[in-house]
């Protein structure tokens, strides 16, 4: 057996040489005896990028810190006169020894002053500011602003002008670096170069450019704005856009974005300056907009020379506004996390105490705090030492720990709604209707680089509030964009996140792209075949990442004949496709199989597997009705039924099990609830499960839209046949649907859609069908087509593919809206679809990567390696050995894809992760490599026997007298669709010349081929 | 940084005097941030904090903390993040300063308390327990609160919902839970009894002992602390505070006896502890969930116990031993109550319901849905009546087979406490708003108010001063209207009189128009007879004339119709005479014609009739003629009738005229009479009329008068009660000034209690100082007198000395005498071995001879063991002889040393002597200096205690009677 060593060896070179783009960690079916990967050097280097990215070394970072950035040119103010004059110091430095180093002693020749914007300004914002600004007065000196300079802290000026012995600022930065007062106290000591520079400064009267307030930034910050400051602006965005103040409570906070040529943007609000045009109307200051009095006028943001006018209109403004138990202080909760699953959201609270889950229960809550221990939670006598209030800022021991401050906003609207009684809210109090998270888009350069996020919520009264300190913010992905609890986005490495913020029961999300900071990319020129490629192009331009090239002939083939049909093509197909010449080639071999049967039957499967089609104990769902079940589908696909049309018949289906096949969809499942819950699942890809307890922490579904939408499934009536095996579905006519918390009888609802009329006799579940598989049902088309999109790809735009929901956005939105639009204007045609995505360039692309789009998963910028699907692998090795198959139920020779019954299964099926169909999850079909598969693929019965039986190498060796070159030739061909390569043939060829037994070598070959790696994926 | 460091290290130097201890600083520092998890009931790592004994064991890694060295002190390193795992878990670091303390603390050699010398004893100041406990009413009169302070310890904006209350099972009180106090009110008059303090935080519990005496408050601060206090009802003294928890206490009772003290917490234990030493007696672990309510028995025997899951469970309160499981509710238990007999306990719980166990057997006996929702609250009272509150927001009564004998409503919002006076004629009830209402059991009508959030008494005296202000007003105003009444009333009274005199005026007026009457009428009669006598003739006359008259007519009409007749005779015969002519002229003309023509016999017959026809008038004629002269003779005769009646009737005429002035005369004289009367029956009448108006007017007056009377009473009345309400206001005033007096004597009495103590100590101290100075002088006194005794002393010792010697000697001479025994004993034993040898000897030669077998077998056996134990006894005798020397040598020898020592004395004891006398000296100015202090301090304490028992009776002057 020495020799199979070898073999594994070399098809493994190949392997790798193939795969080069695999990641080792996901290593698939790993033979015992695998090559290290350390050996194999590529023989086909991936081409490099036609523009190498530019990766900035954070040494070059660094020395550019040295260099304090140029003055930017938005603010050429000349160096005058100090604004203030120096007044002698109230009091003088008190008298110590004066520390300063031999450099101290007076200058001959007065230096140049420096400049305060060019040279002072980032010393004092980097090194300083953090402490003595205004939000830390370490003791109690500010030094963001001259007059406070000037005045100092506890022990005196900071700044003399022109008499830097006197001034503390410089006493304290040059101070030995092991002394215990030496300014600033974390980090390195100022170098002395800045410190001469402060001292000149001083010396030449520390001028102070009027009315400037610094702000504490660090070195990267400097460094961003050089970056930004030699950008092309294009655009200054102000959000909101508008501001409408009702109540005398109400505020709102202003962000200032700007877009550059490069469409990156940046949060100006800082640098940006607001001026309000009525300042009787509206109050401005740091913390926002107020009201004033009744009215409209605007503020005029200006940044590099923009305005923007924000138009305000404020109403009711001396009227405040009532601090509301829903409005005020559930938010309190859901922001602090007290109403969370691990908190007091759990199902059972936390020791006894309660909330509900994100605050489904606003009721409920009300009374556990206010009514179920009376006395313990709160206290109205004496608001302040309400435990609710203690125990949130850990006055006294809390498991929680700290939530809030004493004195925070926070803790003030709920003492406040204490000292108001604890009322519960009025019935028709304003509901919130929806929230915007703003900016909706960002694209960040740089690590560091921030942007503070606003959040404004619609009520039901026509108002809106600033809820950003309200808000929960989440990102979903840390890795490239994370964001603090207070809304401030901070990007880390390149890639993309969705910002998300959640509030009452709705949660949105804003996209935010992370590209390196002065990264150099230009936009390379790809070939685009239809709409799939401009879409995905679009998005990898955002991302400045560059797609890889097209694939080879003989990988396309390949892939298109296992996604499409799942076989492997001839080598008669393959050498005609190669060998010709026509530049159509591709379009016609995508055609050709979509023509062929195994394009419906690998459908029908995918279908399946979504209605669950297996038999079930006791006669539930006999064997008869499941291949009737399974024949109707057939049949239905077969004949080009559109798939709305399926969706509706099997959506509104009455009669027998046997007669009216379509009937099975309910009495595979006879839970209402799970009916409901599978009829999300499968046709808009939602995963509403949660809403039936509380509403969907992730998602807009509340319990009211959960069990609206089950409604339509309440009247579902079930009734035996004469046939014991057979059950009558039909339309009772009455059933209601009733809400968990407070019982109330719920109307059907469309999931997301209007509340339709339903006269008494109409079976409800008729007009559900009518919508939900129709066009104006959003989710229908999107959901199909994201399906088919994620069978070519192996990922889908959203991923996984059923679990829609607002924090699991589409990666690339605007290719799944066209998608589905086609496909709607395709009258819901699968393989019109088909061949606008096969036909496109993205997905002819090779599985090689280069440097930019190697970390890519989810932006199709190349192809991906993707495991064959049990049913197709079990095919394509009895396809290629020339054996047959038995399963239950079908003839010798039939297909696993062909299998009727989710129940009828075998070792190498199940163990290969074909789906049970017990739920309607996408996640049946595991993907994921085991070691019992690598053992079944090499010691199996699988392989080795079905190598023996079929008898394929003796009928080349000993039938057809074929020379052990081509029978070689033909083993690669037939099962990767290629040639061996020099590499792989020499030695194998060596080994057949020293054999005796040249079958079994070349049997063993075979044994090794269908082992590898490149088989068993698809790339 | 290091600088704020550095200054919280000078700052901890800077006051050295004032150490860093655990009671003063760590333990309120372990209760922040330690002990939520290092505590008694959730040691976690076995460690405890919340003691300083405990803190001291340490846990499963040792010991915590090290005296003087914090960086070998484990508590330390967790704390500063020096060392894993960093302490408190999960939670931010302490801050520098809360570090820094510990540091010092622990450096400081972990001092527990300020003073350096040992804690003192922990004693609860008063002996609680008591000799005889009795279930039934105590006797003598309940106690009440006497005088206590009244002015709230907290004063909030609104009061809260109400925790907890209780009433007293004998006195009309009713304690309610207010903000960190528990305020005692007076269940009949509502009136404020005391305000007892809780600083301990929030009270969740209250409960009256079974004699009344105390009552038991506990609570605490949610999550951090839990305490249980108890006050002297009368005095209004705290007495008690046992039971340390680490979340605020939910229930806490104490026995009868009152020795025993049980409390139930969020710990999920039930823990019983001594109330004369605080000491933890058992701590039961069985409880699922928290411990929501305990409750012993009215004689103390058992104690039954409540969790949030529904279980119950009775302990016997002595062992901590389980009792019963009593088994059924399903929600938390919200109250326990035992019936007054201690046999059957009634609980209520959040799954509605109600229940009562029987002690006999625990099995429940009856159960009920007290309230949809959840029953909040449960009181048996000493009738047997149960009375309960839930979330149906109503308050129900019933008895104890669940039959609901009455059911209160309308509450604006959860009723949480319900509760029977004492004598279960009221009940009160406590709802969610913080109202305290007080109900009547029989008419289910509200009768008052109890405020959970009294107002101060500086507003309170306020309020009643404006109340008098507002009284005084009401009461003039009251005053004016009952004046204004009055004097309505005395002119209506005046008024009358004048009516009553009219009336007699009247009166008169009207007899004598009555007697005017009389007699006009009779002149009238009179008059009327006299007339109608006229009357008569006249019509007598005038009779007479009208039948003459009478006569006369007819006569004049018979005259007149004999004449017609003659007249018409005449005429008949001058007629017939003319026609008689002009027929005969006829007839002769139709007899001539008849005859001319005899055969016509119409003419004939004409001429016949003719003829006929004359004659018949003539023969009329005759008659006529005759006719004419009878008539003529009638005339003749009536015409001299008719003369004689016309003469006749002249007269009677003239008659007339006479009677008939006659009769005009006597009209004439009745008209006068009439007319006269008529006046007269006028006046009369008027006068009548003004007699019954008078009458009337008087009868209306009286009315009005005695409604008047009727209508002054309100005025009255309404004056009496403004009065009263004037005083009651006043009285209020001055009870209010008095409480203000009162809160000052209160002050004044805690201080003096202070004193008291603090002169117990000095007493302590002086009796001490005095004990020191009289044992001092006792042991000069005892080394004086040995210094006289010694010469005698001496003496008695040399000749103790030399009888002891004469002991040894004599005692010597007798060890000689048992010596020589035992010689010889040994000697003949020797005999005795070297007979027998010889007899071996022989018996070896002569084996045969039995008798030298038998004799040899006789003396080795017998003869020799007798000699042997005969001389081992005699040697025996010897060492206890020689036993009895050593010892007798000994005492010669203490004898010897004792006289040695005596006579070493009278050269000792003098300074000796010295020394005891400068230390009696030193311990007596001690001594006098302390009673000097006491003497002093009694002043104090007495001159204290004048100015309580002058506030006490200037605020007993001041109260109302």
């Amino acid at each position: 057996m020495s020799y199979m060593n070898k073999l594994l060896t070399i098809l493994f070179l190949g392997l790798v040489i193939q795969l080069c783009a695999e990641e080792p960690n996901k290593a698939v079916a790993v033979p015992q005896e695998p090559a290290k990967p350390a050996e194999a050097k590529p023989v086909q280097a991936p081409k490099p990028p036609e523009t190498k990215p530019e990766v900035v070394k954070p040494a070059e970072v660094k020395t550019e810190v040295a260099k304090p950035p140029v003055p930017k040119p938005e603010t050429p103010k000349p160096v005058a006169q100090p604004a203030v004059v120096a007044k002698p110091s109230p009091a003088p430095a008190p008298e110590k020894p004066v520390v300063a180093p031999v450099v101290a002693t007076p200058v001959v020749a007065k230096p140049p002053i420096p400049n305060f914007h060019s040279k002072i300004r980032p010393i004092l914002e980097v090194s300083c500011i953090q402490c003595h600004g205004i939000e830390k007065q370490k003791g109690k000196l500010r030094l963001d602003q001259s007059p406070f300079a000037l005045k100092g802290g506890e022990t005196g000026p900071a700044i003399v002008p022109e008499d830097f012995a006197k001034s503390l600022l410089i006493e304290r930065i040059a101070l030995a670096a092991d002394h215990d007062d030496i300014m600033p106290p974390k980090g390195d000591p100022l170098s002395p170069d800045q410190v001469k520079l402060l001292k000149d400064w001083i010396a030449g009267g520390a001028p102070w450019p009027k009315d400037i307030e610094l702000r504490a930034k660090t070195r990267a910050d400097l460094v961003r704005e050089q970056l930004f400051a030699n950008k092309k602006l294009v655009a200054v965005e102000v959000f909101p856009s508008k501001v409408s103040l009702e109540t005398s409570s109400d505020h709102h906070k202003l962000v200032v974005l700007a877009t550059y040529d490069d469409d990156t943007t940046r949060d100006v609000t800082l640098d940006a300056t607001f001026s309000i045009s009525d300042a009787t109307t509206a109050r401005l200051d740091r913390n926002g907009i107020f009201p004033a009095k009744d009215g409209s006028t605007s503020v005029r943001v200006t940044f590099a020379g923009r305005n923007v006018d924000v138009p305000i209109t404020v109403k009711d403004a001396s009227t405040p506004r009532n601090v509301s138990f829903r409005l005020d202080v559930m938010p309190v909760f859901m922001r602090a996390g007290c109403n969370t699953g691990s908190c007091h959201g759990s199902a059972r609270g936390q020791d006894g105490f309660m909330l509900s889950l994100f605050g489904y229960d606003p009721n409920g809550d009300h009374h556990r705090i206010t009514r179920q221990l009376s006395t313990r939670r709160i206290n109205l006598a004496i608001p302040e030492e309400s435990m609710l209030l203690e125990k949130s800022i850990e006055a006294v021991p809390h498991t929680g720990g700290k939530l809030f401050e004493k004195g925070s906003q926070y803790y003030d609207s709920i003492l406040t709604w204490l000292k108001d009684g604890a009322n519960n809210d009025p019935a028709d109090i304003p509901q919130p209707t929806s929230i915007e998270i703003l900016p909706p888009k960002l694209l960040l350069e740089g690590t560091g680089a921030t942007q503070k996020m606003a959040v404004i919520a619609r009520y039901s009264d026509g108002t809106d509030r600033d809820v950003t300190d309200l808000a929960v913010f989440q990102s979903n992905n840390d890795n490239s964009a994370s964001i603090t609890k207070e809304g401030v986005v901070t990007a880390q490495k390149r890639g993309e996140a969705f910002i998300m913020a959640r509030f009452a029961t709705f949660t949105v999300g804003s996209q935010a792209i992370v590209i390196p900071a002065g990264l150099t990319y230009s936009r390379p020129k790809v070939a685009e075949t239809n709409y799939v490629d401009k879409l995905v192009n679009e998005k990898l331009h955002k991302l400045r990442v560059i797609p890889s090239g097209l694939c080879s002939d003989e990988a396309f083939i390949r892939r298109t004949s296992l996604d499409i049909a799942g076989v492997l093509p001839d080598i008669e197909e393959q050498t005609k496709f190669i060998s010709s010449t026509d530049p159509k080639k591709r379009e016609k071999l995508i055609d050709e199989l979509l023509d062929r049967k195994e394009f419906t039957e690998m459908w029908v499967m995918k279908f399946a597997e979504l209605l669950q089609i297996r038999t079930q104990q006791n006669n539930q769902v006999s064997y008869k009705a499941t291949l009737l079940y399974h024949n109707w589908l057939k049949e239905r696909i077969a004949t080009n039924v559109p798939i709305d049309k399926i969706v509706q018949e099997l959506l509104s289906s009455t009669g027998g099990t046997f007669k009216a096949p379509a009937t099975n969809y309910y009495q595979i499942e006879r839970d209402t609830l799970k009916v409901a819950e599978n009829a999300a699942q499968v046709f808009m890809g939602m995963r509403i499960q949660c809403a039936q307890c509380h509403n969907h922490p992730f998602d807009r579904w509340t319990m009211d839209d959960y069990y609206s939408f089950a409604a339509f499934f309440s009247q579902i009536g079930r009734k035996n046949a004469e046939d014991p095996r057979e059950v009558i579905v039909y339309n009772r006519r009455s059933g209601d649907m009733k809400h968990k918390i407070d019982g109330r009888v719920m109307l059907p609802k469309f999931l997301g859609g209007a509340q339709p009329e339903i006269p008494r006799s109409t079976d409800r579940r008729v007009v559900l069908a009518k919508w939900l598989a129709s066009a104006e049902n959003p989710y229908f088309a999107r959901n199909l087509a994201n399906i088919v999109w994620q069978h070519f790809f192996g990922v889908g735009i959203i991923e996984p593919v059923d679990d829609v929901r607002v924090s699991n956005p589409a990666s690339n939105p605007e290719l799944l809206d066209d998608l589905s639009h086609r496909f709607t204007e395709y009258n819901y045609d699968f393989k019109r679809l088909v061949r606008d995505i096969c036909n496109s360039q993205t997905y002819q692309r090779t599985t090689h990567t280069n440097e930019s789009n190697v970390s890519d998963t989810r932006n199709f910028s190349h192809a991906n390696l993707r495991r064959l699907r049990a049913e197709v692998l079990l095919d394509v090795i009895t396809q290629v050995t020339s054996t047959k198959n038995k399963f239950k139920g079908l003839p010798t020779g039939a297909r696993a894809v062909q299998i009727a019954d989710g129940n009828v299964s075998n070792y190498f099926l199940t163990t290969f992760g074909r789906a049970t169909r017990e739920t309607v999850c996408s996640c049946e079909v595991k993907m994921e490599p085991s070691l019992s598969q690598a053992l079944h693929l090499l010691n199996g019965d699988i392989t080795h026997n079905r190598i023996r039986s079929g008898g394929l190498v003796n009928q080349l060796l000993n039938v057809e007298k074929k020379p052990p070159v081509d029978a070689l030739d033909f083993l690669y061909k037939s099962t990767l669709c290629r040639s061996p390569s020099v590499e792989e043939r020499k030695p194998i060829l060596a080994v057949i010349e020293s054999e005796e037994d040249k079958k079994g070598v070349l049997e063993d070959v075979f044994w090794a081929l269908l082992n590898s790696k490149e088989f068993i994926f698809n790339h | 940084m290091k600088r704020a460091y550095l200054s919280l290290l000078i700052a901890a130097g800077a006051t050295a005097q004032e150490k860093t201890t655990w009671e003063d600083h760590v333990f309120s520092l372990m209760e922040a941030s330690c002990i939520s998890c290092h505590n008694p009931d959730k040691a976690k790592g076995g460690l405890d904090l919340s003691s300083y004994s405990n803190l001291l064991k340490g846990g499963s890694s040792g010991g915590s903390v090290v005296p003087g060295n914090p960086d070998a002190s484990l508590l330390y390193k967790v704390t500063a993040h020096l060392e894993e795992p960093y302490m408190p878990h999960k939670k931010d670091k302490l801050s520098d300063a809360q570090v820094a303390l510990l540091k010092n603390w622990i450096a400081g050699g972990i001092l527990e308390t300020a003073s350096s010398k040992a804690k003192k004893a922990k004693k609860s100041g008063f002996n609680l327990a008591l000799k005889v406990t009795s279930t039934g009413k105590p006797e003598g009169p309940p106690p009440m609160p006497e005088h206590l302070a009244l002015e709230p310890h907290v004063l909030s904006e609104r009061p809260a919902a109400i925790s907890t209350m209780a009433t007293s099972p004998w006195a009309p009180i009713a304690a309610v839970a207010g903000q960190k106090q528990a305020l005692l009110y007076n269940t009949d008059t509502f009136d404020p009894l005391a305000v007892l303090p809780y600083d301990e935080g929030f009270i969740e519990s209250l409960k009256f002992s079974s004699n009344g005496s105390l009552l038991v408050a506990g609570g605490g601060r949610g999550g951090k602390s839990g305490r249980v206090i108890a006050w002297d009802v009368k005095t209004g003294r705290q007495v008690l505070k046992v039971g340390q928890e680490f979340d605020t206490i939910l229930s806490a009772d104490i026995t009868a006896d009152q020795t025993t003290v049980a409390v139930g917490s969020p710990s999920k234990r039930v823990k019983l502890h001594d109330t004369s030493d605080g000491e933890m007696l058992h701590n039961i672990k069985k409880h699922s969930e928290w411990v929501t309510a305990v409750a012993f028995s009215p004689d103390g025997v058992l104690l039954a116990t409540g969790d949030r899951n529904g279980g119950v469970f009775i302990w016997e309160t002595f062992s901590g031993n389980l009792f019963y499981t009593l088994n059924g509710n399903k929600g938390a238990i919200t109250a326990i109550s035992w019936r007054s007999d201690s046999n059957i306990v009634a609980t209520a719980s959040e799954d509605g319901s109600v229940r009562l166990f029987v002690m006999t057997n625990g099995r429940e006996v009856k159960s009920w849905t007290g309230h949809g929702g959840g029953t909040s609250s449960v009181h048996f009272a000493h009738n047997g009546q149960l009375v309960t509150c839930g979330r149906d927001k109503q308050v129900k009564i019933w008895a104890q087979d669940g039959k609901q004998i009455k059911a209160i409503g309308g509450f604006a919002d959860l009723p949480l406490e319900v509760a029977f006076t004492h004598n279960a004629k009221r009940i009160i009830v406590g709802d969610w708003l913080g109202n305290v209402t007080v109900w009547d059991v029989d008419s289910s009508k509200q009768v008052g108010t109890l405020s959970a959030n009294p107002p101060n008494l500086a507003s309170r005296l306020n309020a009643a001063q404006k109340h008098v202000v507002a009284s005084e007003a009401a009461e003039k105003k009251a005053k004016q209207a009952l004046e204004t009444a009055k004097a309505v009333t005395a002119a209506k009274a005046k008024q009358l009189s004048i009516q009553k005199v009219a009336v007699t005026t009247r009166t008169t007026e009207k007899q004598k128009a009555d007697a005017d009457l009389a007699v006009s009428k009779q002149q009238m009669a009179q008059a009327t007879a006299s007339r109608d006598a006229s009357t008569r003739n006249l019509k007598l006359i005038q009779d007479k004339l009208a039948k003459t008259n009478l006569d006369l007519k007819t006569n004049e009409t018979h005259l007149k119709n004999v004449r017609s007749t003659q007249t018409k005779w005449k005429e008949q015969v001058a007629s017939r005479t003319t026609q008689s002519g002009m027929l005969k002229a006829a007839a002769d003309v139709a007899n001539a014609g008849s005859v001319k023509l005899p055969e016509d016999a119409t003419l004939k017959d004409a001429a016949a009739k003719a003829v006929a026809a004359w004659q018949a008038m003539e023969k009329a004629l005759k008659e006529a003629r005759a006719k004419d002269g009878a008539a003529n003779g009638e005339v003749q005769k009536f015409e001299k009738l008719t003369a004689s009646f016309r003469q006749q009737s002249q007269l009677d005429t003239n008659a007339s005229q006479t009677a008939k002035s006659d009769l005009a005369k006597k009209e004439q004289v009745l008209k006068e009479a009439v007319t006269r009367v008529a006046v007269a029956t006028k006046l009369s009448t008027d006068k009548a009329a003004g007699l019954k108006a008078a009458q009337t007017a008087v009868t209306k007056s009286d009315a009005g008068l005695k409604a008047q009377l009727e209508k002054e009473k309100a005025p009255a009345q309404a004056h009496a009660q403004s009065v009263a309400q004037l005083a009651e206001a006043r009285k209020k005033v001055a009870k209010w000034q008095a409480e203000q007096v009162n809160v000052g004597r209160h002050v004044e009495l805690s201080s003096l209690g202070k004193l008291d103590a603090e002169f117990d100590l000095l007493k302590d101290k002086s009796n001490s100082a005095k004990s020191i100075y009289e044992k001092a002088q006792a042991e000069l006194v005892a080394v004086q007198k040995e210094l006289t005794d010694a010469p005698a002393k001496i003496q008695a010792a040399v000749k103790s000395l030399s009888d002891r010697q004469a002991i040894v000697v004599a005692e010597s001479e007798k060890l000689g005498e048992l010596n020589r025994i035992v010689a010889d004993k040994e000697a003949f034993l020797q005999k005795t071995d070297a007979f027998v040898a010889e007899l071996v000897a022989r018996h070896a030669k002569e084996p045969a001879n039995n008798e030298l077998a038998q004799a040899e077998t006789q003396l080795k056996d017998q003869v020799r063991d007798a000699l042997l134990t005969d001389l081992n006894n005699a040697k025996a005798r010897v060492v206890a002889q020689q036993q009895t020397i050593e010892t007798a040598k000994t005492t010669v020898f203490n004898a010897e040393t004792h006289l040695a020592a005596m006579k070493a004395l009278p050269g000792k004891l003098p300074p000796v002597i010295g020394e005891r006398t400068k230390v009696r000296d030193v311990s007596k100015a001690e001594f006098d200096k302390t009673y000097l202090i006491e003497v002093e301090f009694a002043k104090k304490v007495d001159a204290q205690r004048n100015k309580v028992n002058e506030l006490t009776g200037k605020y007993l002057a001041m109260l109302p009677k």
